[in-house]
């Protein structure tokens, strides 16, 4: 905020560029770009992974624009600001938008997602997990390609739309390509900038308005997993002195923030994030700094194999989960505690602070018995049903159904035959939780009675709702979802 | 229909299945099926070692109260000589056989309905798939139904066999292992014994002996039902079977163009999507009488939006592949499957026939989709459309009745050549899946001015459907909810 039009010279610009500024042009919008195939059209001419949800009906458009332009890249790391590392290396890539059609709908936020390349393809995992709400509460959505491995994935999938894409060292990284060693320079040192003239543009739109008319009061940024980790160091290193995102929701990333922030930043962690990695690096809640855990939820949630799965199937062919699912000690991947709405109360939270309003509320941390470093484990404790405790507890967890834990495992037949790939493979199995279901009998012992089972679920339910960690909307659905089933009316 | 209970395995399957094979009624008490089970089922559904049930459900049958569990049955089964559209006669009896049932069904008997439907899985795409159940399983658990599912084709029990050979290595029906397309139309069926198992299963189900695959509850009626392939296969029973075995009380065949027989003792409903109607039905068309109902449901491809997402997970999970995903691209309009909600149809088709089938009033008749040209299959025949492209007539749910895009029953023909996997997923399987299309907002707007025109609209399109039976009103409910959560005519 309180950058406006000086933006330019005083901010991103101001710092990649001095010396290479003379004469750089600002960053060219094209678009909205044709997309005259039906999705699943093998010719692959409209966006990838264009939303297969009726967004007319939502009264949503999308729209996917190109952006070219010259980047900074940076050296990075660590919690201090920024060195730049070389100025005026031209890129071109793309973003996708989903905004309301009229500009009554629009809540004044504008959510930029940093697409995840964990899969070797562009995902929006925060926009997976929490679509219904974004459309439901009017949020305008950016996502954004600034990393080599989601670009070239794009070139590959269609050479004729997006021909000439470029955003970096052009190697086309793979599932099976070796790990870089330690130290690599970065390929994507680009990124950053990328990331910051796609927010600076839907802030001060030129000839093209990519945003159709539609004028955010606030920018956020979002990603999940590999793209929390690039945006923890774009929060540390380049923020302070980019200063186009007004606001950070870090889904699921353990790196260590800077204790000077100057804009809030709101850290989501999956059970799974926390046992792994977070416990670690846990950080005080401060007036710009709060960290959310929540209690039976993995790092990849079923909700999102759900939203994605649909995609995969339909742009690449095959579905990562379904491969893996097999190759997992519980191959019923992915926990169905209704993380999603989290992410939706954090957004609403966020929102609020970052235009001035209190910060939302410090929430419980996991009750963790034994810190490790990971790779080790930390520990969490779990109670009799082996649900893990402490954190934000969702009905889900606290009157519980199912058996939702954060942390799954390779089988143990996969173990045998080597574990492969880190990313996709049994080697993610420990990031896809499992979920199995309560027999009738275990739910007749934990609920004698119908109403008992609602009236703990609606407890526990509006209790998050007061605290902000549920939208009012998410908690009436679950309430009402609690009276619909026949849990207890035995 | 409870004339039959005790006296029915002499008087009907029994006696007819075995007389022939056993030289006289007095030995007929080892053609008796035996049911065993509930099969273990210790893996976890997914896991690689498949000892579980195929296609186990992943819905979260538990928090709906139901249990599902799985059961062999054996016995040895007639084969039928079944003339078109009348009784059949036993060719031949005493052969083995061993295939499963599936039971989903609540654990407790107050959430029973009295109502079991039985579906015959069909098996088009060379696995047992409950398409019926898949339709339909938020009202079956909603409504309290018990269902049961079974296999009695050789196709389905191949692949089973194949997925698991130590679960269901010994299962034998028929007498091909062959899970290629389908043999020369003239060759003999070598689903011979189908007919009987399927009698068998439900026999089996009204007079349980040591095992009770329902748990104690006592169905008052049985419904038989399959989709496409099996609706075929359940036309041959209800013509040439059903006079014999008199085990069913009353069939919702779900798709099926094969003519019925008009001297019915039992209630057959058949309900028609737009497809079936423009592929083969509207030739095949019979008048509405008291045993006899039929429905046609405009804007409904043969399969459907919602079978596939019910359906794809399980495959994804069982085979590891989606023969929908593996389609699409090969199809003129890729997105397949069309989202008029057949499914509402069916639910409220399945509880008139329970009614009616239990001597309640015949279910209301529906308007038929407006043919403007019968031809015999394979030329399609042709169907008034309005400016939406919408078919003209038959039962309009509130997709089509108040549309905010269309849908075609029909798709076009694929464009690969490859037959590697045949007939019902190649290219013509593009046919089968019709196609849906968003209206854009400008078009939405043009439409509905204003949000509560919109959901007005909707209301009384639901109140309308609710009156004329063809929705029931707890889907009517969720149909308002969806249109008022929606943004269509408001900003």
């Amino acid at each position: 905020m309180g950058k406006g039009f000086g933006f330019l010279l005083g901010a991103a610009l101001g710092l990649m560029a001095i010396p290479a500024l003379a004469g750089a042009p600002m960053a060219q919008v094209t678009g909205p770009i044709a997309q005259p195939d039906v999705p699943g059209t093998p010719t692959h001419n409209y966006s990838f992974f264009a939303s297969n949800h009726d967004l007319a009906s939502h009264g949503y458009v999308e729209e996917e624009y190109f952006i070219k332009g010259t980047a900074t890249s940076f050296k990075t790391g660590g919690t201090a600001t920024s060195d730049v590392l070389a100025t005026g290396q031209p890129y071109y890539t793309r973003f996708v938008v989903r905004r309301p059609i009229n500009a009554k709908r629009f809540n004044g936020t504008a959510i930029v997602e940093w697409y995840n390349v964990s899969n070797f393809f562009d995902a929006e995992n925060v926009w997976f997990d929490d679509w219904e709400d974004m459309m439901r509460s009017g949020y305008v959505w950016v996502g954004v390609s600034p990393q080599t491995v989601g670009v070239e994935a794009l070139k590959k999938w269609s050479p004729k739309r997006y021909a000439g894409f470029t955003v970096g060292k052009e190697v086309a990284a793979t599932p099976t390509s070796p790990p870089r060693p330690p130290g690599s320079p970065d390929l994507d040192a680009m990124s950053f900038d990328i990331f910051t003239q796609v927010g600076y543009a839907l802030k001060h739109p030129g000839s093209v308005d990519p945003l159709g008319g539609l004028r955010p009061k606030i920018l956020l940024a979002t990603g999940q997993s590999q793209s929390a980790g690039r945006l923890a160091t774009y929060v540390n290193n380049i923020q302070p002195l980019a200063k186009v995102y007004d606001g950070f929701m870090l889904d699921a990333a353990a790196t260590p923030i800077r204790s000077d922030l100057t804009v809030p930043v709101l850290r989501l962690m999956a059970e799974h994030d926390v046992v792994t990695s977070g416990a670690a690096t846990r950080q005080p809640d401060t007036d710009k700094f709060r960290q959310w855990e929540v209690a039976g939820t993995s790092h990849m949630s079923r909700h999102v194999r759900e939203s994605r799965e649909a995609m995969e199937l339909r742009d690449n062919g095959l579905s990562l989960e379904a491969k893996m699912a097999p190759l997992c000690a519980t191959p019923q991947v992915g926990t169905r505690t209704p993380m999603g709405q989290v992410v939706a109360a954090a957004f609403a939270g966020l929102s609020k602070w970052a235009q001035g309003g209190k910060p939302p509320a410090i929430a419980p941390k996991l009750d963790i018995t034994q810190v490790n470093k990971a790779p080790k484990q930390s520990v969490v404790a779990k109670n009799a049903d082996g649900l893990a405790q402490g954190g934000i507890q969702l009905a889900a967890v606290a009157v519980p159904t199912q058996i939702n834990l954060g942390v799954n495992a390779p089988s143990a037949a996969s173990q045998e035959a080597g574990i492969h790939g880190e990313a996709i493979g049994a080697g993610a199995c420990v990031r896809w939780g499992p979920s199995t279901d309560m027999t009738v009998a275990q739910l007749k012992a934990k609920y004698p009675s119908h109403a008992d089972y609602v009236a703990k679920v609606r407890q526990v339910t509006q209790a998050n709702v007061a605290k902000g960690f549920l939208l009012k909307a998410d908690g009436d659905e679950q309430i009402r979802a609690a009276e619909m089933s026949q849990v207890g009316s035995w | 229909m409870f004339r039959r209970r005790s006296g029915f395995l002499m008087g009907a399957t029994l006696a007819l299945a075995a007389i022939p094979a056993l030289n006289g009624i007095a030995s007929a008490a080892p053609s008796v099926p035996q049911l065993s089970g509930p099969i273990a089922a210790p893996d976890i559904p997914g896991a690689s070692s498949h000892n579980y049930i195929f296609f186990a459900s992943n819905h979260d049958l538990a928090t709906n109260g139901y249990v599902e569990e799985e059961y062999f049955i054996r016995g040895a089964a007639s084969i039928y000589d079944t003339p078109d559209g009348k009784t059949g006669t036993v060719r031949q009896s005493g052969i083995p056989y061993l295939t499963r049932i599936v039971v989903r069904r609540p654990a407790d008997p107050r959430r029973f309905n009295g109502t079991a439907i039985v579906e015959w899985d069909n098996v088009s795409n060379y696995f047992d798939a409950e398409n019926v159940w898949f339709y339909d399983w938020e009202d079956m658990m909603r409504s309290g139904y018990v269902w049961v599912g079974v296999s009695p084709q050789t196709v389905g029990v191949a692949a089973l066999r194949k997925w698991n050979a130590r679960r269901y290595g010994q299962l034998n029906v028929g007498k091909s292992d062959s899970v290629g397309p389908a043999a020369d139309p003239k060759a003999p069926d070598r689903d011979a014994e189908s007919f009987d198992i399927f009698t068998q299963v439900g026999a089996a189900l009204k007079h349980p002996g040591a095992v009770d695959p329902l748990g104690g509850l006592k169905p008052r009626i049985f419904l038989a039902t399959g989709e496409s392939q099996s609706a075929g296969r359940l036309a041959t029973y209800v013509n040439s079977v059903h006079p014999l075995a008199r085990v069913y009380d009353g069939f919702l065949l779900l798709s099926a163009g094969t003519p019925i027989r008009t001297d019915l003792i039992s209630p057959v409903f058949k309900i028609m999507a737009e497809h079936d109607i423009i592929t083969s039905g509207a030739a095949t068309r019979q008048p509405d009488t008291d045993k006899y109902r039929s429905w046609e449901v405009t804007g409904a491809s043969h399969v459907d939006a919602h079978l596939r997402e019910s359906r794809e997970p399980l495959e994804l999970r069982d085979n590891v592949t989606s023969t929908e995903a593996a389609l699409a691209p090969q199809c003129p309009y890729p997105q397949l499957g069309t989202r008029v909600h057949t499914d509402y149809a069916v639910a409220a088709a399945f509880s008139h026939l329970a009614k009616w089938a239990a001597g309640g009033a015949a279910p209301p008749k529906a308007p038929q989709i407006r043919v403007t040209r019968v031809n015999m299959a394979p030329t399609d025949s042709e169907v008034a459309r309005d400016e939406d492209n919408i078919a003209v007539g038959g039962i309009r749910e509130v997709p089509v009745a108040v549309p905010t895009g269309t849908n075609v029953g029909v798709g076009k023909l694929g464009l690969s050549k490859s037959t590697a996997r045949g007939e019902s997923i190649g290219p013509t399987g593009c046919i089968r899946w019709g196609y849906s299309a968003d209206f854009s907002p400008e078009e939405l707007d043009q439409r509905y001015p204003s949000h509560s025109i919109y959901v007005a609209k909707v209301k009384a399109a639901t109140s309308d459907l609710i009156r004329k039976g063809f929705i029931l009103p707890a889907d009517a409910a969720t149909t308002v909810r969806m249109a008022e959560e929606s943004r269509v005519g408001g900003p």
